[in-house]
């Protein structure tokens, strides 16, 4: 049996068993409702969004946002398709918006105010931190996990099982916006398997962080970091085989 | 004289005198007001929360929420209570998130878009900034400040008087995830009373920044610094 609470507005009939919507929340035509989904109060989910079974959504979030296409964008968003799909036992919000074109693979965590734009595909089993934001065109591969306050630029690319820590900032346009054909040059980094990024680190356009590569807190990355090598510094240079070199408990220091 | 706004759903009994409830907001059984509460419209008060007198609500603030546990989550969270309790004339910005079993106490501020995991624990007057994170189990001291966009990790102690500028970040592990989770192994940072850490520092896990020290902006702190010491730099040394 399904619980839809006062002031609650589901225009869509493909709602599913057990399903429990807050008051005021709006499920637009066309929207589709796993079972046991909860949608807490003040959420919107949009005409093209389709959510698995016991997926909740904490207030205020807003699932399927068109993008924005004011006179000041440099790069024209691409069409996309008004779709949003969110697999079975995934939690997302308070306060997240997702835009069009986004899928979220089972059992992943959007956190609170996490921002997702147009075409990002997230596997199962991800963590997306609070107030974490994804430009558009973000691949993010299956056991991955991005902590909080992290940018992920657009044409990112994530590997599976990689570990981004809190604060970590990144780039895709070295002409900083002056290229004639924006779209031309932009490539922002790919992060291969297994790979793990310190907090507060920065990726500038295009790196390569090899599989199983390790940066180091505060690294300012410039070039490609080979697979399995640790780097650190600003820039980042390769700071031996040693894992642990780059730890803080390393007292002697860097 | 309360005032009930129109469209608000109050299920609770437990709303002192004087009290305001905006449009929309919504008030759930057990929950409790004291005398002089301001909720502005859409904000949401979980079961189990109490507001002590005179605090204000901004618009869209959740108080009460569930910690998520998808499969993705390394730590699983404690079984928590599913207790808020906020004191005296606080201010709780808009769409500000705490999560159950946190404590803040009187005359403290938590900005827009704050947002706080269970286990916290923040003193009196207080300021966290808009947008900072508090992950689980934090402790922050009595007269200490955070200013905004600031990430501040699990099991980091903050003691008294502390002055934590813009865009700080945090670690708890030094292994990133590739050891698996332990709550015998994570350790935040500790700083200590009247320590200053500057915008953009990032400190690394199990650091303690001593009484009174100074952290300068941009620095990258990857060992203990002592009390009424300056530090600098990347990674961050003695002035």
């Amino acid at each position: 049996l399904s619980g839809i609470a006062t002031g609650a507005v589901v225009e869509s009939d493909r709602i599913g068993e057990g399903v429990s919507i807050g008051e005021r929340a709006i499920v637009r035509a066309g929207a589709a409702l796993g079972d046991g989904v909860v949608i807490h109060p003040n959420v919107i989910v949009g005409p093209g969004v389709s959510l698995g079974d016991a997926v909740e959504v904490f207030p205020g979030t807003l699932l399927g946002k068109a993008p924005s296409r004011t006179a000041s964008v440099a790069r024209a968003p691409t069409e996309v398709p008004r779709t949003v799909t969110i697999g079975d036992g995934c939690s997302v919000g308070a306060n997240a918006v997702l835009y069009d074109d986004v899928s979220i693979g089972p059992e992943s965590l959007i956190g609170d105010g996490a921002i997702l734009r147009e075409a990002c595909r997230v596997d199962a089993r991800c963590i997306v931190g609070r107030y974490t934001t994804f430009a558009y065109e973000v691949t993010m591969g299956a056991g991955s996990r991005i902590m909080g306050e992290t940018h992920i630029t657009g044409r990112s690319t994530i590997g599976e099982r990689v570990f981004i820590g809190p604060g970590v900032r990144s780039a895709n346009d070295a002409t900083f916006g002056r290229a004639d054909d924006v779209d031309e040059v932009i490539l922002g980094p790919t992060i291969e398997d297994d790979a793990v990024i310190g907090v507060g680190a920065v990726l500038l356009p295009g790196v390569v962080i090899g599989r199983g590569a390790t940066v180091a807190a505060g690294a300012v990355v410039t070039r490609d970091v080979g697979p399995g090598t640790t780097v650190m510094g600003v820039p980042a240079r390769p700071a031996g085989d040693d894992p642990a070199s780059a730890r803080s408990s390393d007292r002697s220091g860097p | 004289v309360t005032r009930i706004a129109s469209g608000a759903v109050v299920e609770s009994e437990r709303i002192g005198e004087d009290v305001s409830i905006g449009e929309f907001a919504i008030v759930r059984d057990g929950a409790e007001l004291a005398d002089g509460v301001v909720l502005h419209p859409h904000v949401v008060v979980g079961s189990g929360v109490s507001l002590g007198e005179r605090v204000e609500v901004h618009t869209g603030a959740v108080l009460g929420k569930e910690p998520a546990l998808t499969a993705g989550i390394a730590r699983r969270p404690k079984s928590a209570s599913r207790v808020v309790t906020i004191g005296e004339r606080c201010s709780i910005g808009v769409h500000a998130v705490i999560y159950y079993d946190a404590s803040v106490g009187p005359d403290t501020l938590i900005g827009d878009g704050a947002s706080i995991r269970e286990g916290s624990r923040i003193g009196a007057a207080c300021v966290i900034g808009r947008y900072t994170l508090l992950h689980y189990d934090v402790t922050v001291g009595d007269g200490s400040r955070i200013m905004a966009l600031s990430d501040i990790v699990g099991h980091t102690v903050i003691g008294k008087d502390v002055f934590i500028s813009g865009l700080v970040s945090s670690a708890n592990d030094n292994a990133l995830g590739r050891e698996g989770y332990s709550d015998d192994v994570m350790r935040g940072p500790m700083i200590e009373d009247e320590a200053m850490v500057g915008a953009g520092a990032i400190l690394l896990p199990g650091v303690v920044i001593g009484r009174a020290a100074l952290v300068a902006a941009g620095a990258l702190v990857t060992r203990d610094v002592e009390p009424e010491t300056r530090v600098m730099g990347v990674p961050a040394r003695p002035a």
